[in-house]
């Protein structure tokens, strides 16, 4: 019992000169140190939000918080002034907003697994960029619009603002894509009604179709109102429109499948679908016209084409024409017609619609390698008839003349 | 007999420099109840030349001649410089090592000495200051000084 009484003295005396050491070095602390402690403090938090994984991790934080604004508390009046503008209340609201947003992200993932939660990510980021490329369209298309009202139009500035709405119709293209590829990665039969529901919202909620539709529309209208651009550009134009069309393929049926049993939704994407089926029409109808037209002016007669087999198939059917009537008969008429055509090919086709051509699948590098070898064809069957052999024929016959009669010159003096 | 003429043009003539002796001082304002304190001190390293500064707070000076004077000549620089300036704009500056704390008042583009106040006789260990108007405290490990321009205030 006095042994006891010893080692509680003992530790009673221990416990105060702790305590009062303690006091002694909390009164005089310096301010300096209370303000790198706090900084020290903030940044391992900061740290730990970053690397958190689990949600236990996050509840540990957040009773880091507020265990650490409790330590501050005393201290908030110094450290709001050598803090300004932000104060301690900022900075641990800061904290705060963080660790549950990443709290909340932590608990997404083990609900709907990491690839929708990417795929969600992923939306939002995209999202915000085409907006930004929305609002830059947005003026285009009024620019366009003035530019149509003004009597100083030209083909040359509506083809630079198109180029401009270009840029902002592949990203929206390359932004569905990219959306659609990262679906591709999930089972979309796999999620349950409510994580389809949420894919939906999410669609919904980033404007996707929105975004496509804004893509539909603004080329309807565009070449509704300019039927002023060179074949080039109508090509150009067709390829953007097959590229959207690989895009609008892929995702349909992902789309269908997400939208399954929403019957408004259902009706939004038919609308698209219509749209898209009128784009086509529109470019398709532009791009053979202008291309026709284009042959025409130089005086070159292809057979009627409205689609990209008769068009190759006329091209070819013209070649083999020419080359046939060439064997039978090479002139200078021949010679003529194949100098217009080859350059025509060699000036204008190859150079400025070759790759758009083959860009938009209307023809490939093999179509163009065979009409480069028929037009070879041509030229050689082309020439009119040579001269020539007669010529040295006749040489020859002169100078077997001359030897002869030298022969018997000689002959007769003997 | 001063008439009230004579009356008249001598106000005249005080007025007129009265006018004359304002002009010649030119604008007078005094703008009062300013507080200069630095909440939190400023620690800083000598860089090679001497000087020590401090962005945030947006001054800088030379120590060199203020360590000459606490170690002597060719003593070298100390690790770090503390400082802090106090409501009425006087600089408090100390070292560790150092057994002086030294005050100065500010000048255009100089720091004058305004006092020297001896706290330690073995050099201070882990100087610091903290502001706690209308006192500078100074705190070395469980040891406490209340400063003022003028020297100790306890």
């Amino acid at each position: 019992m006095e042994k006891l009484t010893i080692k509680t003295v003992l530790a009673t005396l221990l416990v105060l000169a702790v305590g009062f050491s303690g006091q002694v070095q909390a009164q005089f602390q310096s301010d300096f140190q209370i303000k790198q402690n706090f900084d020290r403090d903030h940044a391992e938090i900061l740290d730990a939000v970053k690397t958190v994984q689990t949600t236990g991790e996050v509840d540990q934080l957040m009773e880091d918080l507020n265990e650490m604004e409790r330590r501050y508390r005393d201290n908030a009046t110094l450290l709001n002034r050598v803090l300004y503008p932000e104060t301690v209340q900022s900075r641990m609201t800061n904290l705060r907003e963080l660790a549950q947003a990443t709290g909340a992200r932590i608990a997404r993932l083990s609900e709907k697994g990491d690839t929708v939660v990417v795929l969600e990510e992923r939306i939002a980021e995209l999202t915000s960029d085409a907006t930004r490329y929305q609002q830059r369209a947005d003026s285009l298309n009024n620019a366009l619009a003035a530019m149509r009202r003004s009597r100083d139009a030209n083909a040359a500035q509506a083809r630079r603002l198109r180029q401009e709405l270009d840029k902002r119709d592949a990203f929206i293209i390359q932004m569905v894509d990219s959306i659609f590829v990262a679906y591709e990665n999930v089972d979309l039969q796999s999620l349950s009604p409510a994580e389809r529901r949420g894919l939906v919202l999410e669609i919904d909620a980033q404007n996707v179709l929105g975004h496509i539709e804004s893509v539909v529309d603004n080329n309807i209208s565009f070449l509704n109102t300019h039927t002023e651009l060179s074949t080039e550009d109508f090509l150009k134009l067709y390829a953007v429109q097959v590229e959207f069309n690989r895009m609008w393929e892929n995702m349909g049926h992902d789309l269908a499948e997400i939208y399954v049993s929403e019957t408004r939704r259902g009706e939004r994407l038919n609308s698209i679908v219509e749209k898209v089926d009128e784009w086509e029409m529109l470019i398709d109808d532009a791009a053979w016209t202008t291309l026709a037209d284009g042959f025409a002016q130089n005086n070159i007669e292809l057979s009627p084409f409205r689609n990209s087999l008769e068009f190759y198939t006329s091209l070819n059917t013209y070649l083999d024409e020419a080359i046939a009537r060439a064997e039978d008969n090479g002139s200078d008429e021949e010679v003529e017609r194949y100098q217009r055509f080859a350059d025509f090919w060699f000036s204008d086709v190859k150079p400025r619609w070759q790759q758009h051509l083959i860009d938009a699948n209307l023809m490939t590098y093999e179509n163009f390698n065979t009409i480069d070898e028929k037009l070879t064809e041509w030229k050689l069957q082309a020439q009119p008839a040579s001269y020539t052999w007669l010529i040295l024929f006749g040489l020859a016959l002169l100078l077997a003349i001359v030897f002869f009669a030298l022969w018997l010159l000689a002959r007769s003096r003997k | 007999m001063v008439s009230m003429k004579h009356l008249r043009l001598m106000g005249n003539i005080t007025a007129a420099m009265l006018l004359v002796f304002a002009v010649a001082c030119g604008p007078s304002l005094t703008l009062t109840d300013v507080d200069y304190a630095q909440p939190i001190e400023s620690v800083a390293s000598p860089d090679q030349d001497g000087v020590v500064q401090d962005v945030r707070m947006g001054v800088s000076f030379n120590v060199t001649p203020l360590n000459v004077m606490e170690r002597g000549e060719g003593a070298s620089l100390p690790e770090e410089v503390r400082f802090i300036r106090s409501r009425d704009g006087y600089y408090f500056v100390t070292a560790p090592g150092y057994n002086n704390v030294y005050v100065f008042e500010t000048e255009e583009r100089a720091l004058d000495l305004y006092e020297i106040i001896r706290v330690s006789g073995a050099g201070l260990a882990n100087p610091a200051f903290n502001q706690r108007s209308p006192y500078i405290q100074l705190v070395d490990g469980d040891v406490e000084y209340r400063l003022t321009k003028d020297g100790l205030a306890n």
